[in-house]
């Protein structure tokens, strides 16, 4: 049953490359929902220093209190530019065997999954994301999570038609697997 | 013979006992605090019966439940599935398909060996919790049942046309002829529990102390008092007090690992069968697991200083998992030579896929990057304790060398080896950890870069498979993306199935 072993070699730049992929950037609206959570995340905490400084009278060592507001608002902003610079570093890409999500400002990564190794993909909305208009497609493959991948920022019929499209080539990989079987 | 198990059967009778035994110490395990304190008479007098009664309840009630439960159990095999009927008030129905299965591993405690049955786990791939287990089954209708499965499984397999490679599980078959790939004496044992790291099972020892310490505070026994006093005492003792502690915790580890491991490993003994391993193992608990060449997906092997002087590795046989990398997927067999190695690779890959496999190094960038934070913490700490003049400054002036030597060595023993077929990657800093798989057992390609790889055009890439990674760190960037196309170029072209 075994087929002979063959060692033909491969031309490298025959190979297909990532290089000049061109990446689809995430719905507008994810810019927005970014930004509306650093801003939010940072109220929050600049509310409760305020509840603590004058309702609780809570005193601070005076240098701490000096710096403290300053602080808190350019945290505020680093966090809201960070989130602004990244949106437009994140992007996925389909190809004619794979998915490829990108993301990261800072810290950058590429994640290639081919089609014959997802087992199955899922739309999630979750409330906050509805509220922008937006849905992640979580892409699942075998053993454990550390392997997939999550798309957000995606509106909800796209997410659906990448869903639908992801699923039909999972099975036409499957065609084409059990196809080149029995020509053997 | 597939006739047998098609009606709805029952365990063997002994499996009452299991069940009990099994909700003994499951209720132990919750309420055991509570018996060391009721034993020694901790809290007033006047709940001690109480105690007493609600004790005898409890054990009544679970062995009366032991006993339905098992009779209200049933398990079968209908055309490709085994299935398991359970339940006393709610009844559930499992179906677990052939073709679900992973494998199917034998465990005998004592109380089996005695009793000559078997517990039955099934593993399956998917989400984690998804394993079954008949309790007790008699050796025979335990074989017969994994035979029946495994057969039944191939066969379910085979119909799907999805394996047509030599990796694909054959029908395993009573006559296939069985080859003993390893065994280990008790001379090679006791090597083998010298050679653990005997800090990890210290500090595991450490851990399981203060966890008990913590359980019976809770229920309001105070050691930290006479502690305190006693540890008082030890520091006025001085510092060959501590040191002989230090030293009688080292033996006490020591001996503990080597203890444990001659009783796990016990007369471990591992079959090559058909395309798959057989490994039995263990002393009071004898285990029986088995590993499917295609369910393999990383091979690894690792040794230390103590090991490197026996001259034998660790190995894992890491299979498909629900949950990362579970012990119980990762088949660790202790006490492998290198020659027993080599086999179980072209066992697993065949010998063609091992040539030219070169190694190459990675960035000196590592070497800098691992040293930057490790070089700063240790000035930064001498200065602190040479300014506050403790004795600890001079101890503390080793801490730079060291991580020097360290990271320079972990540099050092960084590389990666690809050609057409496998990926082989190696590292340590004391010991050496190397790992190889197929490269078409790869699930997804990763490539990533922090900050300070950006400014240096370099990259790290992390191979995900069904069972744990393996990562290239910083390699030059546009090496990176040719290597990170190639991967995928060799895992969509081929055809085979993967887990």
């Amino acid at each position: 049953m075994q087929a002979p072993f063959q060692n033909t070699q491969i031309d490298l730049d025959l190979i297909p490359t990532q290089a000049d992929i061109s990446y689809t950037m995430m719905k507008k609206s994810y810019l927005s929902y970014g930004l509306f959570f650093s801003f939010i995340f940072w109220l929050v905490i600049i509310v409760l220093a305020l509840v603590a400084k004058y309702a609780m009278d809570i005193d601070l060592p005076q240098l701490l209190d000096r710096a403290l507001w300053p602080v808190l608002i350019v945290s505020m902003m680093a966090t809201m530019a960070y989130s602004y610079f990244s949106y437009f570093k994140e992007g996925y890409a389909l190809r004619d065997k794979d998915v490829i999500y990108k993301e990261g400002l800072f810290w950058r990564s590429t994640a290639t999954i081919p089609f014959s190794r997802i087992q199955h993909c899922e739309v999630k909305e979750g409330a906050m994301q509805r509220l922008f208009g937006l849905a992640s497609l979580h892409i699942y493959t075998a053993g454990g999570s550390s392997s997939d991948i999550d798309i957000p920022g995606l509106s909800p019929t796209r997410a659906n038609e990448l869903k639908q499209l992801v699923l039909t080539k999972i099975n036409t990989e499957k065609e084409e697997e059990i196809k080149s079987e029995e020509e053997e | 013979m597939t006739e047998e198990f098609s009606q709805p059967s029952r365990q063997s009778i002994w499996a009452i006992i299991m069940i009990i035994q099994k909700r003994i110490s499951v209720i132990f395990r919750q309420i055991w605090p509570i018996i060391i304190v009721f034993l020694i008479g901790g809290n007033g007098a006047g709940r001690r019966e109480y105690f007493l009664y609600a004790t005898i309840v409890i054990a009544l009630l679970s062995m009366i439940w032991s006993v339905i439960s098992y009779f209200k159990y049933y398990f079968y095999i209908q055309q490709d599935e085994l299935i398991i009927e359970k339940g006393v008030l709610s009844k559930t129905r499992l179906n677990i398909p052939f073709d679900r299965i992973q494998s199917v591993n034998f465990q005998q405690n004592i109380i089996h060996q005695m009793l000559q049955i078997i517990k039955v786990e099934i593993d399956t791939a998917g989400s984690s919790g998804n394993e079954f287990a008949l309790d007790a089954l008699s050796v025979a209708e335990a074989h017969r049942l994994r035979d029946i499965i495994l057969a039944r499984k191939a066969e379910t397999e085979e119909q799907s046309a999805a394996h047509d490679e030599p990796y694909s599980a054959k029908v395993i078959q009573e006559y296939e002829p069985e080859e003993l790939v390893l065994q280990l004496s008790v001379p090679d044992l006791i090597k083998v529990g010298i050679s653990q790291n005997h800090l990890r099972s210290g500090l595991v020892i450490f851990f399981a102390g203060s966890w008990i310490m913590s359980q019976l505070h809770e229920v309001g026994f105070d050691f930290e008092s006479q502690f305190e006093s006693y540890f008082e005492n030890a520091i006025a003792m001085g510092l060959v007090a501590t040191l002989v502690i230090i030293v009688f915790f080292l033996l006490v580890s020591f001996i503990i690992s080597l203890i444990r491991t001659v009783f796990t490993h016990y007369n471990l003994q591992m079959w090559r069968v058909g395309s798959k391993y057989r490994i039995v193992r263990g002393l009071f608990t004898r285990k029986e697991t088995s590993a499917v060449d295609s369910k393999i997906q990383i091979i690894e092997w690792a040794d230390n200083p103590l090991k490197r002087l026996f001259k034998y590795y660790d190995v894992r046989l890491k299979q498909a998992s629900s949950t990362a990398v579970t012990a119980k997927q990762s088949i660790m067999i202790p006490g492998c030579q290198p020659a027993q190695i080599d086999q179980l690779k072209t066992n697993w890959l065949g010998s063609p896929a091992l040539n030219g496999l070169e190694h190459q190094g990675i960035s000196i960038h590592y070497f800098y990057r691992r040293i930057l934070y490790r070089v700063l913490f240790s000035l930064l700490l001498s200065t602190g304790l040479y300014i506050s003049e403790s004795w600890l400054f001079w101890p503390s002036l080793l801490l730079l060398p060291f991580y020097l030597v360290t990271s320079w060595i972990a540099y050092q023993k960084i590389t990666y080896a690809i050609n057409h077929e496998v990926l082989n990657t190696t590292r340590g800093v004391f010991g050496n950890w190397n790992s190889i798989m197929p490269l078409y057992k790869i699930q997804s390609v990763v490539l990533n870069q922090t900050p300070y790889q950006l400014r240096r055009d370099l990259a790290t890439i992390s191979v995900m498979t069904a069972s744990g990674k393996l990562k290239i760190p910083y390699v030059e960037l546009s090496l990176a993306q040719q290597l990170k196309d190639y991967l995928l170029y060799r895992i969509e072209s081929d055809q085979r199935d993967w887990i």
